[in-house]
């Protein structure tokens, strides 16, 4: 008997479980008494069909028995804990990566917008509060104030200033009527037409009125010619004049 | 020179110094010789102490039969040994019918060789449970069908929906690599017995 017809046939396992006919069986003995290396196939072979056939016997081999095996058992629990975990990971990376990219940047242009309309709110707020302290100011020191009337012809009696002789300034105030200017100019000239001073950039405050503070030095004893111009927005025009008489006492 | 010649011209040595009185050459013969005459024995009587009965008996008269110079041939010496060792093992199935204590394995055709639990042991069972752990379930079931169910080839390719070469080629493979264990094992036990007795 050859060794390629003993591996072809499959002799070995099929003399371990007597599968051979007899003449087979016979000639296969014959051949290992004198092949060691068959010989020895034969003993491992006895010992795996053996061993194959406990196990099944046992139920190591059924087709249920992936989860009792140790090693089969371990990997059952811990691949779907790390697939979970990596997805978990990848998720987390995902949203991280989501902040950190498209919400932080928007978050911080938004705040850098609002921190810019709160400078200029504190901007306004603190211009806005600086003419009502000024008035308080030269309220403070009892700066003298006439309050203009508009003239309507020469023979209208002006408006009597009394100022003081140690006054600095004085204090016109004009009603003006809602209209469409932010900031108005008042001219002051005597009545020959000489200009005495221009206050320019007057605004409305909150009583409707425009307090325009004037240096008393220009003003000396006598009478005085006022127009009151719109300035902003362009065109500017004339809305009113006064006559005022300053008057020392 | 192939193993066989080998094997055939330290036989015809054998021969030659056993019938010239050499008690070591018959020594050297029954150690070349004993583990099959057992194993043979073993698997036809099923029994342990038959099989040890029938290597006493066999080398008994293998040796008187060399000293005898009743040996044909003395390249033919496995054959020989073989036939007396069936000789024996049929006197033993006469002697067992005539006591009624059993019948003849080969004339009771059993399909399951029963003398299988002989070579089976806790390192065997060790080594085969560390198979079933590398093998893929589908490749366990193969082999439950193939060793344990006995199913034909074709059947079992039919069930497990691989072809009959994928069949041979799991077991010679699960086959290797028990072979490859069950060595490591005895190795390791081998050189743990030397170390104990050293």
């Amino acid at each position: 008997m050859m060794h390629q017809q003993i591996e072809e046939q499959e002799i070995v396992e099929r003399y371990v479980r007597d599968q051979l006919a007899p003449e087979e069986k016979r000639a296969f003995e014959e051949h290992f008494f004198s092949c060691e290396e068959c010989f020895d196939k034969v003993q491992v072979t006895e010992r795996f069909v053996a061993g194959i056939r406990d196990a099944a016997g046992r139920g190591m081999l059924a087709e249920d028995t992936r989860g009792p095996i140790p090693l089969r058992g371990t990997h059952t629990w811990w691949m779907p804990a790390f697939g979970v975990s990596a997805c978990a990971v990848v998720i987390l990376a995902a949203i991280t990566g989501w902040l950190y990219f498209v919400q932080v940047p928007r978050i911080r242009g938004q705040l850098s917008q609002s921190a810019a309309e709160l400078r200029r709110a504190q901007q306004e707020r603190a211009a806005m509060e600086q003419q009502p302290q000024q008035r308080g100011m030269q309220a403070g020191v009892n700066v003298p104030l006439v309050m203009l009337q508009a003239t309507r012809g020469f023979r209208a009696s002006p408006t009597d200033a009394i100022l003081p002789v140690d006054a600095a300034q004085l204090v016109l105030w004009i009603d003006v009527d809602s209209g469409h200017y932010r900031t108005y100019r008042v001219e002051i000239s005597s009545v020959a037409g000489k200009p005495i001073e221009t206050l320019q950039h007057l605004r409305r405050n909150s009583y409707h009125a425009l307090a325009a503070s004037v240096p008393a030095e220009g003003l000396q004893p006598g009478e005085f010619q006022i127009k009151l111009f719109g300035e902003e927005p362009p065109p500017g025009s004339l809305l009113a004049e006064y006559r005022m008489r300053i008057r020392r006492p | 020179m192939t193993e066989d010649q080998a094997l055939g011209s330290v036989d015809v040595q054998a021969v030659a110094d056993i019938q010239n009185g050499n008690a070591a050459a018959e020594t050297a013969l029954y150690e070349r010789y004993c583990a099959k005459v057992y194993y043979v024995a073993l698997r036809e009587s099923r029994s342990p102490q038959d099989a040890e009965d029938v290597r006493a008996e066999t080398f008994l008269r293998v040796l008187q039969a060399i000293r005898g110079n009743q040996v044909r041939s003395a390249a033919a010496l496995p054959a020989f040994i073989l036939g007396t060792t069936r000789n024996v093992l049929h006197e033993l199935f006469s002697r067992r019918r005539q006591t009624g204590k059993t019948t003849e394995p080969e004339t009771a055709g059993l399909a399951i060789a029963s003398h299988e639990k002989l070579f089976l042991d806790s390192e065997v069972q060790q080594t085969i449970a560390q198979i079933i752990v590398r093998l893929k379930p589908r490749e366990r079931d193969l082999l439950r069908m193939h060793f344990y169910e006995e199913l034909p080839a074709e059947e079992i390719a039919r069930r497990s929906g691989i072809a009959r070469e994928r069949v041979r080629l799991v077991k010679s493979r699960a086959l290797r690599h028990f072979r490859e264990l069950y060595n490591r094992h005895r190795a390791t036990q081998s050189n743990s017995t030397d170390t104990k007795h050293g």
